[in-house]
């Protein structure tokens, strides 16, 4: 589901003029970049979990010819081209995505990214794995706290980030906004920067409906220095504009399931097959008249 | 030749019911060819769908054409018994228990069609389990079963008198064949309660099976005719089904007329008068389908709306074309033309009409099913290229004609055990005649 929708999205967005294939250079200072963690079975494991939910659908399976036929086509993970990139290449790559590779930074947490890439490094026998440094993935060092608040008056969402342990504000994070629809997040203004004060002002839409309360839920995710998102506020807003609990689904209709199929609907179905095997019995039992009549005759 | 005397009537009509060589030879072809085409049965059971052309996209082929077909072919037991019989037409004596045969032996195959298209035939009570009343699955399974039994009904009902003929007659016949026209027979012997009551039956049957049949084919439509498709989305489709079906139902039933004339010997009871009616009456069926036809594809045919247009001109000028002019041509147009020539009303020249009607109303309903699901609404993208277009297999092919084998059969064996020309009704009929020309 998720794939195909990216599919979708990604081939009409980019489809039409990416063309040339040029290499896919990785700026220098990126390629070197290491996973934090320790590539293990758990690791490989969940990877493959991502990768069959995320990636299969274009890449194929590992080592099968079955990816998509796209243009550029999307590399067998298993191949000598894909397994030449560097773990920060393939990082790179992921996240920012070109053409009709999606950019997955804020789709996939860096853990997960990392996952995949310590299950697609199954397929490479020479590998051998460099550990990085542990805390090179946040931009922000140490733990961070953040406090939203929403204000329904001029549509003003405020979120002040700070260092947890020393509650300093902190200046120049990269902050974007998130509201949950059926299908996802759905990204609402702009990716913005904190100001000396830890403070950060988005606008909130004022037409997106929330629950029958008006309730939405949004979430605030800080960029991280290796270009993922991590989320650092996931809350419950009460804003003004309230969804009425109109379900299609209430009423008797004719997509419906069974029980809630229309009452004329039921009754002209039994009506006629009632009427109709009413009758089949009726001939039925004249026959048996007929029969009895025989017998009694013939005595 | 209309002077024969009752008892030479009652000779001549059963002299078929004893099974011979030639018959059991016959079944045994049949047999063999059906063990065969049902082992292509055994591999799509065993490996799933993926044996047959079927795909995502489309996903109805040549099984539900042939279902299609099928239920088309069989109201024909209600065209002729009920339609031209309640109005009376006294020519039709000689072939209603024919048209009803045929009736019954395609509605009941119709159904085993459906599980032939289903990966999971085990699932299939499922439909009456959780079956919607909305879903017009439900009511095309219920209306197929309904008219099955109607069918066999209008089968044996009206052969009562004559199986008592039969069982006093024909004392040398095996015992289990005459245990069964003694069981069929409810114990009659004619009488004035027995024969009220057996009108009664056969009145109601006849008059109960018109709006079943009308039902079923109207409803076998509406699968198609309720989802918004090109091709499919279509008000007309209940008539132009009904319609489409009384041109298979009569060309069967002449290819049978022909060929149980020749083989049981029934050229006086199935005369040139009756091929030449019934070429009439594919005349006027053909007729009505046609108009139908222009009003199916000449209205949309001249808006050519963007979204029908692909459908359409796969139909006139693509893909499909070859099949639909030939389906239109050869199996339409012209057998109009020739049938109102009496020379081509003769059996021969009919019989070979019918065959091409019939193959025409065959290929029709594939045209009818399968172009349609060729072009979706939204394109078809990142599927291997086999999606894209639907071919048959051969165990598709097989499987299809393990239906057709089956009911040649049903109907090789019911034409054979019982008596295939209404005795009693042409006894009464000739005295009828013979009466008036005495006044
Ligand atoms: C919509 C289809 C699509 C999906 C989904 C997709 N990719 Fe890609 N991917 C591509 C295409 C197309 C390319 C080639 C892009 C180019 O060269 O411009 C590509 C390229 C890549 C590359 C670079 C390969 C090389 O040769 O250097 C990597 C690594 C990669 N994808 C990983 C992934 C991972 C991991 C996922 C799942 C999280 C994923 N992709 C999901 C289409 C996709």
């Amino acid at each position: 589901m998720k794939s195909s929708f990216i599919l979708i999205v990604v081939i009409s967005l980019f489809g039409t003029f990416v063309k040339a294939q040029t290499p896919w250079v990785v700026p220098d200072d990126k390629k070197g970049l290491l996973a934090p963690i320790k590539f293990s079975d758990d690791t490989r494991k969940l990877g493959l979990e991502i990768y069959n939910k995320t990636c299969v659908s274009c890449h194929g399976h590992p080592g099968q010819p079955d990816q998509a036929k796209l243009v550029p086509p999307p590399a067998d993970p298993a191949s000598k081209v894909y397994q030449q990139n560097l773990d920060g290449e393939l990082f790179y790559k992921i996240t920012e995505g070109r053409g009709l590779m999606p950019s997955f930074k804020k789709m996939l947490k860096s853990e997960e990214i990392w996952n995949i890439i310590s299950y697609v490094r199954t397929f490479n026998k020479e590998y051998v794995q460099k550990v990085g440094a542990s805390d090179s993935s946040s931009g922000v060092k140490g733990k961070v706290t953040a406090k939203l608040n929403y204000t329904v008056k001029n549509n003003k969402i405020e979120v002040k980030v700070i260092q947890q342990i020393n509650k300093m504000p902190i200046n120049g994070a990269k902050l974007s906004l998130y509201a949950k629809r059926n299908f996802g997040w759905l990204p609402l203004d702009e990716i913005r920067s904190s100001n000396s004060l830890g403070i950060i002002t988005f606008n909130y839409p004022n037409d997106l409906p929330g629950d029958k309360d008006g309730n939405v839920n949004v979430k605030i995710n800080m960029a991280n220095a290796d270009g993922t998102e991590q989320t650092i506020i996931d809350t419950i807003i009460k804003t003004e504009v309230k969804r009425s609990q109109y379900n299609l689904l209430d009423n008797r209709t004719m997509w419906n399931v069974r029980s809630m199929a229309p009452i004329w609907l039921v009754l002209s179905y039994c009506g006629a097959v009632l009427a109709a095997w009413g009758v089949i019995f009726y001939i039925i039992w004249i026959l048996l008249r007929i029969r009895k009549s025989g017998s009694e005759t013939s005595n | 030749m209309d002077e024969k005397t009752k008892s030479g009537i009652i000779h001549d009509l059963l002299k078929s019911v004893k099974l011979n060589n030639g018959f059991y030879l016959w079944m045994a072809f049949l047999s063999v060819s059906l063990v065969f085409c049902l082992t292509a049965y055994y591999q799509q059971l065993t490996t799933g769908l993926g044996v047959t052309g079927l795909r995502d996209y489309i996903s109805w082929g040549m099984y539900i054409s042939n279902f299609v077909f099928f239920v088309a072919s069989s109201l024909i037991g209600m065209l002729i018994s009920s339609v031209l019989g309640l109005t009376g037409q006294k020519w039709i004596t000689p072939i209603t228990r024919m048209a009803e045969i045929i009736a019954f032996a395609f509605a009941a195959v119709a159904g085993l069609v459906i599980v032939s298209d289903m990966g999971r035939p085990e699932r299939l009570l499922n439909v009456f389990i959780h079956g919607r009343f909305q879903s017009p699955i439900l009511w095309d399974v219920t209306v197929v079963t309904t008219y099955v039994m109607i069918s066999l009904l209008l089968f044996i009902v009206p052969m009562v008198p004559d199986l008592a003929i039969a069982y006093n007659n024909r004392t040398d016949l095996p015992k289990w064949q005459r245990l069964l026209y003694k069981l069929l027979s409810l114990n009659w012997v004619g009488s004035k309660e027995q024969k009220d009551l057996l009108h009664k039956a056969i009145r109601i049957l006849l008059i109960l099976v018109i709006p079943v049949a009308l039902a079923i084919h109207t409803v076998t439509s509406w699968l198609f005719a309720v989802t918004p498709r090109a091709g499919w989305n279509s008000t007309i489709f209940g008539p132009y089904f009904v319609t489409g079906a009384f041109v298979t139902g009569v060309a069967s039933v002449i290819i049978a007329m022909y060929v149980f004339r020749k083989i049981y010997h029934l050229q006086d009871y199935i005369k040139e008068i009756h091929f030449d009616k019934i070429g009439k009456l594919l005349v006027l069926v053909s007729l009505v389908y046609l108009y139908f036809n222009i009003n199916e594809f000449l209205v949309p045919g001249y808006k050519m709306p963007k979204h029908e247009s692909i459908t359409l001109h796969s139909l006139f000028n693509g893909g499909h074309a070859i099949m639909f002019w030939f389906v239109q041509l050869a199996g339409l147009v012209i057998p109009i033309f020739l049938l109102l020539l009496k020379k081509f009303r003769k059996p021969t020249p009919l019989l070979i009409i019918g065959i091409f009607v019939f193959i025409g109303a065959w290929l029709k309903r594939y045209l009818i099913v399968v172009p349609t699901q060729e072009h979706p609404f939204l394109p078809i993208q990142n599927v291997p290229q086999s999606y894209t277009f639907y071919q048959p297999t051969f165990t598709e092919i097989c499987i299809t004609l393990a239906s057709f084998i089956l009911v040649l059969i049903i109907v090789s064996v019911l034409a054979k055990v019982f008596p295939l020309i209404p005795i009693q009704e042409t006894i009464d009929e000739r005295n009828n005649k013979t009466e008036s020309h005495e006044e």
